[in-house]
């Protein structure tokens, strides 16, 4: 009962500060200048600000923790009954042995998840070299600032509110967590978990901070999504927000739905009872899909980069500056995307995991390959910048399926999105006039629809017994449960219902306030020198916006002698 | 004194200077330059747009010769630098008033 007051104290704390700030802004006063009424009520300010810190540390610290040194993680009654052979009356030393057994079994799926997890923290870099090669290099220091700021905003929002709105109520057996609190529920149905904030109290325990940091790397995934589709003209103090606001609400929230036992997961077990509820093994849907249309709405409300569509609408070519650092960013996430979809068995125990493993390296090539012919029997050439992007698409959408279908499935699942990426990248050049320059939504976000889709297709009833509480493993439509599609159908639809209305809102909030685009001068000039303040490049001449080719006839940007001068004056000024 | 200049191919300055080098005239200078010029520039596609490109890669080759080193000079740089196609460049000539060497000594003209 204490934990929304501690919470409360702590933001309240964080909160004050900025308050106080924009009272000596109202009353015209700029930064340095302390009139002694200002100065007065900066010393209250700070006072009460560090008395709410202490309230919220001290509550924090003095709550029941969990089991926070690992002592206990692993032996209770049901963990070792879970490893005892069944109808064998034990004695003491079978007991005392069959508890070594149970911690053994724990600690083997700690490490599998860390390694995973590492794996998938270092998808990170993937992204941010898949984003970076495949833009300007008058932009390259601001789109990787991007990529790594993300990570550390991505980091406090997830610790702080994220991880405890989406796994509050979540309990693992084979990790040994136990629900930290129920969540909300509207009936049998639960909307939201909220237990777990600041990783304080019951949460502060090692198989919760296992799971913690599993989870905070996918969240990180769909969080990075975005930037790339935004890349080299989302301003940086928009994009501040835009961190905050994936990791702590836009996330979380379908993500408890799906993954944290909300009410898309329950399907299979209330109302309709749809096969198995929603499933998404490791995240087509959660993660990646989620980022896709985050980057749709995000581009599209931000309009497309400047040159970018000729005069009649036509979309030209702005081809990105380091295709080798973009190749070297996508064979970082296939690897990464090994402890993506196998280590999110959670359990090394599950030797599933060799399948998922295998199945994902399949649909990866047959994507890649796919695009690749696609594009070459299309425009002549295997166009590089678009094979990567194949290959990822077959990734995005093995990604949910790849625990419950045969390796011939994730064959022809790696085919249909290396089909699928291209043409979602035409129709979003063509038809959406939508500006992706890295081909995020086409990758993420309708792959990521198709792999959620794939699973109530494909999957062979080989895999899933007791998943979302529904026993007997999970069957697709080709294996006689179409019940299962309805359930996977449903959550496509609520995936892209509330992130489209989520994205909507804060975007055109950021729009609003003025922060979400860059100023046109500093676009055109690179977002280098007049957001972040200093080049990528600084030795090569033109790596500082100037351009060598055309994608029409009348040259590239299209520039007013006045546009020029602007552009010089606003980055002479900064 | 002349300044002899020519605009070649990129991968033809191996053997412009051995070429130059055999004619008996030493040094030279380089710089890389891009234009365009009668030879049709590369088009390119990338996600299914197609670009071209507004200019291509030359080096320009500027060396001083006296006078009577003329013709020596621009057999050298045409016999290293032809292939035949389109866009193998061209050689311009003009006058200089004077040239000093740095190091001190004065030669001109």
């Amino acid at each position: 009962m204490l934990r929304p007051l501690i919470v409360a104290a702590l933001a309240a704390a964080l909160l004050l500060p900025v308050l106080f700030r924009r009272q000596r802004r109202r009353a015209g006063l700029r930064a340095g200048a302390l009139t002694p009424k200002f100065r007065k009520r900066l010393v209250i300010t700070m006072v009460l600000s560090v008395l709410m810190l202490v309230v919220g540390l001290v509550g924090i610290a003095g709550a029941d923790n969990g089991d926070s040194n690992g002592a206990t993680t692993g032996i209770s009654k049901t963990e070792v009954n879970a490893v005892v052979v069944p109808g064998r009356t034990q004695n003491a030393t079978d007991h005392a042995q069959s508890a070594v057994i149970a911690h053994d079994h724990l600690a083997i799926n700690f490490e599998w998840l860390m390694i995973g997890g590492v794996l998938v923290l270092f998808m990170q870099a993937g992204f941010a070299l898949v984003e970076t090669g495949f833009t300007r290099a008058k932009n390259a220091a601001h789109t990787m600032m991007m990529n790594l700021v993300i990570f550390a905003l991505g980091v406090v929002g997830w610790f702080t509110v994220g991880y405890a709105l989406m796994f509050g109520s979540v309990s693992n057996p084979g990790l040994g967590i136990t629900s930290l609190a129920s969540g909300a529920h509207i009936g049998d149905w639960q909307l939201i978990s909220h237990s777990g904030f600041f990783l304080a109290g019951r949460a502060y325990d090692v198989g919760i901070l296992a799971f913690f940091f599993f989870q905070l790397v996918f969240m990180d995934a769909t969080a990075t999504i975005p930037t790339g589709a935004m890349a080299e003209r989302f301003h940086f103090k928009g994009f501040i927000f835009w961190g905050l606001f994936a990791s702590m609400i836009l996330y979380p929230v379908y993500g408890n739905w799906v993954w944290g036992g909300g009410w898309l997961s329950q399907l299979g077990v209330l109302g309709p009872k749809w096969g198995h509820g929603a499933l998404d093994f490791a995240g087509s849907g959660v993660v990646h899909a989620m980022g896709g249309v985050a980057a749709f709405w995000g581009a599209k409300i931000l309009g497309p980069r400047i040159g970018k569509f000729d005069k009649d609408g036509n979309p030209r070519a702005i081809p990105g500056h380091h295709l080798p650092m973009a190749f070297l960013g996508t064979f970082v996430l296939l690897v990464g995307w090994m402890g993506f979809n196998g280590a999110s068995t959670f359990a090394a125990t599950d030797f599933r995991f060799t399948i998922v493993i295998v199945n994902t390296i399949l649909a990866s090539a047959f994507g890649c390959l796919t695009t690749m012919f696609v594009m070459w029997w299309k425009y002549g050439k295997p166009d590089p910048s678009m094979t990567c992007n194949g290959l990822l698409a077959g990734l995005v959408a093995i990604t949910a399926p790849c625990a419950f279908v045969a390796p011939w499935a994730a064959c022809v699942i790696g085919t249909v999105a290396g089909v699928l990426v291209v043409l979602t990248v035409v129709w979003m050049d063509h038809k959406a006039k939508v500006d992706d320059p890295v081909g995020a939504v086409a990758v993420h976000g309708a792959n990521g629809l198709w792999g959620v889709i794939a699973l109530g297709l494909f999957a062979d009833g080989t895999y899933g017994n007791g998943f979302n509480g529904v026993a007997g493993n999970v069957k697709g439509l080709f294996y006689g449960d179409v019940s299962q599609l309805w359930a996977q159908l449903t959550s496509a639809v609520t995936l892209v219902i509330w992130c489209s209305l989520a994205c909507l809102l804060f975007f055109t909030i950021l729009k609003r306030a003025g922060i979400l685009r860059s100023s046109e001068a500093a676009e055109i000039a690179g977002l280098d020198m007049p957001e972040m303040g200093a080049l990528a490049y600084p030795d090569f001449l033109e790596a500082q916006g100037s351009v060598f080719y055309s994608t029409g006839h009348n040259g590239f940007v299209e520039l007013e002698p006045s546009d020029a001068r602007s552009t010089r004056e606003e980055v002479g000024a900064s | 004194m002349k300044r002899v200049e020519a605009i070649i191919r990129p991968e033809r300055l191996g053997e412009v200077a051995s070429a130059l080098e055999g004619a008996g005239l030493h040094g030279f200078t380089i710089s890389d330059v891009r234009g365009h010029g009668r030879a049709p520039e590369k088009t390119g596609e990338y996600r299914g747009n197609a670009y071209e490109m507004l200019v291509s890669h030359k080096l320009l080759v500027a060396l001083f010769v006296e006078d009577d080193e003329v013709d020596k000079a621009l057999g050298a740089i045409a016999s290293g630098a032809v292939t035949g196609q389109v866009g193998d460049g061209l050689v311009a000539v003009s006058e200089v008033v004077s040239m000093y060497r740095i190091s001190g000594a004065i030669t001109g003209s």
